[in-house]
């Protein structure tokens, strides 16, 4: 295998030219996905650091986030603007704070580790990513992790999502042994709340069986009701399988799931004034 | 590949080997000082600051960051001119075997610069990527506190 080449496009342009027309070339976002393989069975690297993709914006009512923001700079952008966003409340507490600096918000995505505290946020808030390369254009996040065809050969240049999306009460767990540990799963929930009554709720664990999963047995039971009157341990907890992983057998997880939705839950709802 | 990184405030002209990492670049180029323990992102002894900001260099591959300011425990003090988060360091007793040292003085630096008065519960956000088997981190955190006043009186 001959020698690993390096691309520095400066354009979207280059970007989609490289991606789209040179076989074995790939993103390269902050590396720490990448870093887990084998690198030297890559052709070429495509890195995304001279594009200026590195930003958070707001406007029109929707929140631009650029592929090459990092984690770190997502959380101090947040603590200082809304700190009950919940992609604040899911990335305050990921990874360390040096990894932080170097975790992209673009290469997460396409990465989707069982481990990752970034998706459930994405999700519930139903961001979009915006494509370069065999395919182009804004395409819905969950489109974009279950569609193969999204994935190949294209690149992430940002995300957006709806800034009206992010109002409720918001919360995130991880499963850890210690709080520098990768989660063997994350619950990620925001519940809107309209005259003390739940008006809507988005629950997503990520890093089951199936990748991650929406919680629809348990919003349902929930939305219309009001908060005070929900009693947590009651609720009928939907289904979910997990693989063993290093830290916990599957049995241990699926336990903890089940006390940490309804925990996690019973503290969104007494937080209700 | 060839490149230039900017080490400590010097412009480095570097032969090196596309698929190598920071840690390795800056190690086999004398910065010895950046040390190798894990290279999965876990134990904190390889940080250096990359513009400004702490980062593991074993996760960085080093083409990423060709003409960046990277800055190694060996660009804030030496041992004749010790930088005051180092003497607080060796005042407060935070340093045994020392190997975890020069990543806990770089994430020291980069939390002070951020927050001059840093509570309890803001150096161990801080300082979580650093791990250090022998202090048992209260000498640690006594370290941060005592090199928060001594850079606020040095104003460095
Ligand atoms: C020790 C350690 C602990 C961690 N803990 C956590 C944790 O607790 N929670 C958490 O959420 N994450 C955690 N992570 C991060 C996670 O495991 C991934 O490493 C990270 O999300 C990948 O992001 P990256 O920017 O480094 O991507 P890269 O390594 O650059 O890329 C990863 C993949 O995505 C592709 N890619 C990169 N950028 C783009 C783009 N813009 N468009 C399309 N494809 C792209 C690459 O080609 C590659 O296939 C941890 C990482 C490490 C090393
Ligand atoms: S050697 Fe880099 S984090 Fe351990
Ligand atoms: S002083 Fe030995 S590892 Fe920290």
């Amino acid at each position: 295998m001959g020698e690993l080449i390096w691309f520095f496009p400066k354009t979207v342009e280059e970007v989609k030219d490289i991606i789209t027309s040179r076989e074995g070339v790939v993103p390269h976002g902050g590396g720490t996905g990448l870093l887990r393989g084998d690198i030297k069975r890559y052709r070429g690297l495509l890195d995304l650091g001279k594009l200026g993709l590195s930003y958070i914006t707001e406007h029109n009512g929707f929140v631009e986030i650029g592929a090459m923001t990092t984690y770190g700079d997502v959380v101090r952008y947040f603590k200082k603007k809304d700190s009950k966003s919940v992609l604040y409340r899911s990335l305050v507490d990921s990874a360390t704070t040096p990894l932080k600096n170097r975790i992209t918000v673009g290469g997460s995505i396409a990465y989707f580790p069982p481990w990752s505290d970034i998706m459930g946020s994405l999700f519930i808030l139903s961001a979009e990513v915006f494509l370069t390369g065999e395919r182009e254009g804004w395409f819905k996040i969950l489109d974009y992790v279950s569609n193969r065809g999204l994935y190949r050969k294209t690149v992430i240049l940002k995300i957006r999502y709806n800034k009206d999306k992010d109002t409720g009460y918001s919360a995130h767990y991880r499963a850890v042994r210690t709080r520098v540990d990768h989660p063997a799963f994350t619950i990620t929930l925001l519940v809107d709340i309209k005259d003390k009554r739940v008006d809507d709720a988005s629950i997503y664990v990520v890093g089951t069986k199936d990748k991650f999963k929406k919680l629809t047995a348990v919003e349902k039971e929930i939305i219309g009701k009001k908060a005070s009157e929900i009693d947590t341990e009651a609720l009928n907890v939907d289904n979910v399988e997990f693989y063993g992983k290093p830290q916990f057998t599957s049995e241990y997880q699926k336990a903890l799931f089940e006390i940490e939705v309804k925990r996690k839950l019973r503290e969104v709802l007494e937080s209700v004034k | 590949m060839r490149g230039v990184f900017i080490i400590n405030g010097q412009r480095k002209e570097i032969e090196f080997a596309p698929h190598k990492r920071l840690l390795d670049v800056l190690r086999e180029n004398g910065y010895t000082e950046v040390k190798e323990g894990c290279r999965e992102g876990e134990c904190g002894a390889c940080v250096v600051l990359l513009d400004g900001k702490p980062v593991n260099s074993c996760q960085v591959l080093a083409a990423s960051v060709m003409e960046k300011e990277i800055i190694t425990v060996r660009g804030l003090g030496t041992i004749h001119k010790p930088h005051p988060i180092e003497e607080a360091f060796v005042e407060a007793g935070a340093v045994q075997c020392g190997f975890c040292t020069p990543g806990m003085i770089i994430s020291t630096y980069a939390l002070l610069k951020e927050n001059p008065d840093p509570e309890d519960d803001d150096i161990k956000r801080a300082l979580d990527g650093n791990l250090c088997r022998c202090t048992g981190y209260v000498k640690i955190t006594k370290a941060v506190k005592l090199a928060s006043k001594k850079v606020k009186k040095d104003g460095k």
